[in-house]
C-alpha cells in the first residue's frame, strides 16, 4: 500500500493530534471557549492523530 | 558523588539521553492520564468503564503488565528508545555510538512480566463479570451494542493474557523433557496451542489496546448523550 506521508513526519504528526485533542479538552474544563470551537480543534486533533498512522 | 554512582547504576542511559521522542512521549503520557483524572467516568447505564473495572486502582498493574509486555517492549525500544535499531541503517543517526543496556539497571522490571501477568489474569473476570452486569442491568435480560463491546474488550484482553510468553514458559517453556514431567503429553498440547496463539501476541497487545480506549470512548459517547446505544433485543 502506497504511503504518502514520510515516515519522519508520523511522530510529529501523531504527536501534534493526540496534544492538541488534551489541551482542548483542558482548555474546555478551565477556560470559558464555545464548544463549537472546542469540537472544530478535537476534530483537526483527532484527523491528524489518525493520519499519522493512516495514509 | 555517591549519589551519581547510586543514579548511573538505577538510570539506564536511554532514560537519560536528549531523545525528544522519549520526553514527548511522557508528556503525552502525564497530560492524558491528566485529562483521564479532569473528566472521571466509571460507570454509566449498567455499562463500567474498562479502566474501572473492577477498580481504577488496579490500572498501575494493567499499566505494569502492558510496560513490561514482549511485545510493547521491542516497539518502545526500537520506536521510542532507537535502540536497538531494527535494521543495520542507522535512519536516525543518534545511536550507533551506544552499546546495548537491555534488561539491566531499572529495566530490570521487564523481568517482572510473569508477575504481573498473574495479577492480570486475577482481573480478567471482572471484565466477563461487567459484560454479565451490563446484560441484566434494567432487572432484564437487555442485549445493548455497549454490551457487545465490552464482550468484544474481555474476549481481547484474554486473547492477550494468553498468548503471553511468560504463560508460554509456564505451561511448557521451562521443561526438557515432557516425557519425563507430570502431564507431559498434555501439556505439550496446551504448549502448541498456546504456541500458535503467541505467534499473534503483538496483533492482540495493540488491539486489546485500541478495544480498551475505544470502549472507554463509546461510553463517553454515550454519557455526553449521543443516540449510539443499539438495543439489539429489539432487533432480534
Amino acid at each position: 500500500m502506497k504511503q504518502y506521508i514520510p515516515p519522519k513526519y508520523r511522530y510529529p504528526l501523531f504527536f501534534i493530534g493526540l496534544m492538541t485533542m488534551i489541551i482542548t479538552a483542558i482548555a474546555y474544563k478551565f477556560v470559558f471557549i464555545p464548544e463549537v470551537i472546542i469540537e472544530v480543534v478535537v476534530i483537526v486533533g483527532f484527523v491528524l492523530f489518525v493520519s499519522s498512522f493512516t495514509f | 558523588m555517591a549519589i551519581k554512582t547510586l543514579l548511573n547504576s538505577m538510570i539506564p542511559s536511554e532514560l537519560l539521553e536528549p531523545n525528544w521522542r522519549l520526553l514527548s512521549f511522557i508528556v503525552l503520557l502525564i497530560s492524558g492520564i491528566g485529562v483521564l483524572m479532569l473528566y472521571p467516568m466509571s460507570e454509566f447505564h449498567g455499562y463500567v468503564d474498562p479502566f474501572y473495572a473492577p477498580t481504577v486502582l488496579v490500572v498501575p498493574i494493567a499499566g505494569l503488565f502492558r510496560l513490561t509486555c514482549y511485545a510493547y517492549r521491542k516497539d518502545y525500544h526500537r520506536h521510542v528508545f532507537n535502540h536497538p535499531n531494527a535494521c543495520g541503517i542507522n535512519i536516525r543517526g543518534d545511536s550507533m555510538t551506544r552499546d546495548y543496556s537491555g534488561e539491566t539497571k531499572f529495566f530490570r522490571v521487564e523481568n517482572l512480566h510473569r508477575y504481573f501477568l498473574y495479577a492480570g489474569i486475577l482481573i480478567l473476570p471482572f471484565f466477563y463479570y461487567d459484560f454479565y452486569i451490563s446484560l441484566i442491568y434494567s432487572g432484564s435480560f437487555v442485549l445493548r451494542l455497549g454490551s457487545l463491546l465490552l464482550l468484544l474488550n474481555a474476549v481481547a484482553l484474554t486473547l492477550w493474557a494468553a498468548s503471553c510468553h511468560a504463560l508460554r514458559h509456564l505451561i511448557g517453556g521451562r521443561t526438557d523433557c515432557y516425557g519425563c514431567a507430570f502431564a507431559g503429553s498434555q501439556r505439550k498440547s496446551l504448549f502448541n496451542w498456546q504456541s500458535i496463539l503467541n505467534g499473534h501476541h503483538e496483533f492482540f497487545a495493540w488491539f486489546s489496546l485500541l478495544t480498551i480506549i475505544f470502549v472507554d470512548l463509546y461510553l463517553r459517547g454515550l454519557a455526553a448523550g449521543m443516540p449510539i446505544d443499539l438495543n439489539l433485543s429489539k432487533l432480534l
